[in-house]
């Protein structure tokens, strides 16, 4: 595992920053200039429909995010090997069970296939989590086996947070969280997200609003 | 600042305020005073009740409310003081609640409720029955009216029939029934019955065994359906709905009596239930969703006891729809049929399970249990062909409806502009048959359920209703036809 200054500058060269694929969407694309096609300049919900002059942005989470999961994995791994640990130990040294010395290559091996699986999860779940925002809203589409696509249109965000735990933050990352007025859904959660990234979301998010509120 | 006319709840609430603080402590109470009969030293640990009595009185206390022009100005905290104004358009139902001991003292405790999701933004412990109908009234000025229709009586109400129909009847009080007989014949509670005192068992024989069985069966289904009864009579006796002002008035509860003040036209959800035997003499319940509350089923059961109507003949229904301004349901020509490949699913889901049943039964009873089929397969094929009927779509001119369940079926209404959320499912064993699950979040999810969802469509019929709400712009690129498929960039590059 590679420290984590080395992988904040990833993504940049790796060119699939949110940053940069939001440049080819807004930018590179010129789709900034309008909203998508078709359905788009109708009403949503029920809302008018969504004004033209709103950027769109869409892209992944930073690959440094990837490392991020991977030491909270680790971290997770390591609370779960030293507490197993300790009760097999006990149950070897101490309390003296029959069953223990059987029970050890089972608990080794249950342990090495869990840090297996929490080594490679991240990628894959960076590899099929994307999002896109456009003058609608923000849509984001998860998972490989399990597809989910889930999408809030602008009108309905009450309020958004920015959040970031302490590996987050040595990998300079933020999860990304919108609020809506539901109560099953009302926590969406777009994570990996670098703090500049982040930081426009919200910002484009709370334009949107702050116009209709005008 | 404290406006004028700012005052406290009513002086004997403080009394409900303790009892409600001291109810989590009563098995303790009662423990401590059971073992204290000849030590009275004992009952000096009583004095570890003191905070929690005096934090109910301090809470008390701190708390103001004042009328104030257009809303209402609340106050609370003793170390940290809130402040909160909340305004009258804002307010989306007003709900109070009368545990029995607060009716005898004449005390409601109210509840104030917002579209902005979360518990209820002011609750007023407790204020008078005149008190809360004045806070009531200035909460309530700013909505238009609801009037009912002709031929729909101002008030409704249940019938001693309604209520003995819904304590024997509605429920799982069979399945229940069924559970406590299996679990009595594990413990060989059967031997036990004493059926020969009334001379109708021949000792030793099937006839004797089966009689036992039925005798249990049917004393313990008495048993389940007394205590429903009871429990259908706490909760919805006393139980009316009425137009007043620009909202209903719903009342329930025979000793803690619920009343909440709904305005129709903030409605998230509404959702027509109806059961087997309630589909056989045409009965069905209307549960409704506004928002405000925490979101679950207590919450929603706090507000309205469970169902707004828990039931009702099903042709009344439609002048309770023109009453509540619910729009009529499409006709069924509107509606979207079942896709074939949810039949498929399901058919292949029902061979499976009924090939393992059989299986199961073969091995216990030999070739006897190759009977099993007869009953399985017309089980499933009936089963097969509900669903067909009873799960689709349908679009109406304010919203979307979705039809689902064939045990109990529910009819869901989704006003468009109530959605807040969309979402799509596909798993790996639906994807197979070419079946996703659709999700809408609305502003409040409780009550019926999670989200509104149907499960087995099409990603045709998906990318309908994305369209029909406006959201097929942002579809994902898994449900798009296959000549359509480019990945996001490309496709934003190919819009540009």
């Amino acid at each position: 595992m590679q420290p984590p200054e080395a992988h904040r500058n990833l993504a940049p060269e790796a060119g699939s920053s949110p940053t940069a694929d939001a440049e080819k969407c807004s930018d590179g694309s010129g789709a900034a200039a309008g909203p998508p096609p078709g359905p788009a300049a109708e009403p949503t919900l029920g809302q008018p429909a969504p004004r033209a002059d709103v950027a769109v942005l869409c892209g992944k989470p930073e690959l440094s995010w990837i490392e991020s999961e991977r030491w909270a994995g680790l971290v997770a791994w390591l609370c779960l090997a030293s507490a197993s640990g300790a009760g097999l130990a006990y149950s070897l040294w101490i309390d003296r069970q029959e069953w223990a010395p059987a029970a050890a290559p089972a608990v080794a091996l249950a342990l090495a296939a869990l840090g297996a699986w929490f080594w490679a999860r991240p990628p894959k779940l960076h590899a099929r989590l994307s999002y896109r925002l456009d003058p609608q809203g923000l849509a984001i589409e998860s998972g490989r086996l399990w597809r989910r696509w889930t999408f809030v249109p602008r009108q309905r965000v009450q309020f958004v947070d920015l959040v970031s735990g302490p590996i987050d933050q040595r990998f300079g990352l933020a999860d990304l969280v919108l609020h809506t007025a539901g109560s099953e859904a009302a926590e969406i959660r777009l994570p990996g997200l670098s703090l500049e990234v982040a930081e426009r979301l919200r910002a484009e998010l709370l334009s949107g609003l702050e116009r209709e509120a005008r | 600042m404290r406006p004028p006319g700012a005052r406290r709840a009513h002086g004997a609430s403080l009394a409900l305020r303790w009892i409600a603080a001291l109810r989590p402590w009563l098995l303790p109470l009662l423990a401590l005073l059971v073992f204290s009969i000849g030590d009275r030293e004992r009952l000096v640990w009583m004095w570890l009740l003191l905070p929690t009595l005096l934090h109910a009185a301090l809470d008390h206390w701190s708390r103001h409310y004042a009328l104030e022009p257009g809303g209402l100005w609340l106050r609370e905290g003793l170390l940290e003081r809130k402040e909160r104004h909340i305004q009258s358009a804002r307010v989306l139902h007003i709900s109070r609640e009368q545990p029995a001991l607060a009716r005898l003292l004449g005390l409601w405790e109210l509840r104030i409720e917002t579209d902005s999701g979360g518990p209820p933004e002011a609750v007023l412990r407790y204020v008078s029955s005149a008190e809360s109908e004045r806070i009531a009234q200035h909460l309530g000025l700013s909505s238009g009216g609801v009037q009912a229709p002709e031929g729909l009586p101002e008030q409704r109400t249940l019938s001693l029939r309604e209520l003995l129909y819904l304590g024997l009847f509605g429920g799982r009080g069979w399945a229940l029934a069924f559970g406590l007989w299996a679990v009595a014949n594990e413990f060989d509670l059967l031997e036990r019955l004493p059926l020969e005192r009334f001379e109708i068992a021949v000792e030793g024989t099937h006839f004797d065994l089966g009689l036992r069985h039925l005798w249990l069966l049917l004393a313990l289904l008495g048993l389940v359906k007394l205590l429903a009864l009871l429990d259908v009579c706490l909760r919805h006796g006393g139980y009316s709905l009425r137009p007043l002002g620009g909202r209903v008035e719903f009342q329930s509860g025979l000793l803690t009596r619920r009343q909440t003040r709904l305005d129709p036209r903030r409605i998230q959800r509404a959702a027509w239930r109806a059961g087997p035997l309630d589909r056989r003499l045409a009965r069905l319940s209307l549960w409704v969703d506004a928002a405000g509350g925490e979101g679950g089923r207590e919450e929603a059961e706090a507000a309205f006891g469970g169902a707004l109507v828990p039931t009702l003949r099903a042709a009344d229904r439609a002048r309770l729809e023109a009453w509540l301004g619910l729009p009529p349901a499409p006709p069924e020509s509107a509606w979207r049929a079942a896709a074939p490949g949810l039949l498929r699913r399901e058919a292949l889901e029902s061979a499976l399970l009924a090939a393992l049943l059989t299986a199961l039964s073969s091995w216990a009873y030999g070739p006897f249990g190759l009977g099993l089929l007869l009953f399985l397969l017309p089980f499933f094929g009936a089963y097969l062909r509900a669903l067909k009927r009873r799960h689709g779509f349908a679009f109406g001119p304010q919203g979307l409806w979705l039809r689902r369940g064939v045990w109990r079926s529910e009819t869901i209404y989704l006003p468009r502009q109530r959605i807040q959320s969309a979402r799509l499912i596909e798993g790996p064993w639906s994807r197979r048959f070419g079946l996703l699950a659709i999700a809408f979040d609305s502003a409040h999810a409780g009550g019926i359920g999670a989200i509104a969802s149907l499960p087995g469509i099409t990603p045709e019929a998906a990318r309908e209703i994305l369209g029909e709400l406006g959201l097929l712009g942002a579809a994902p690129d898994w449900i798009r036809p296959r000549d359509d498929r480019l990945g996001q960039p490309q496709a934003d590059a190919a819009r540009a």
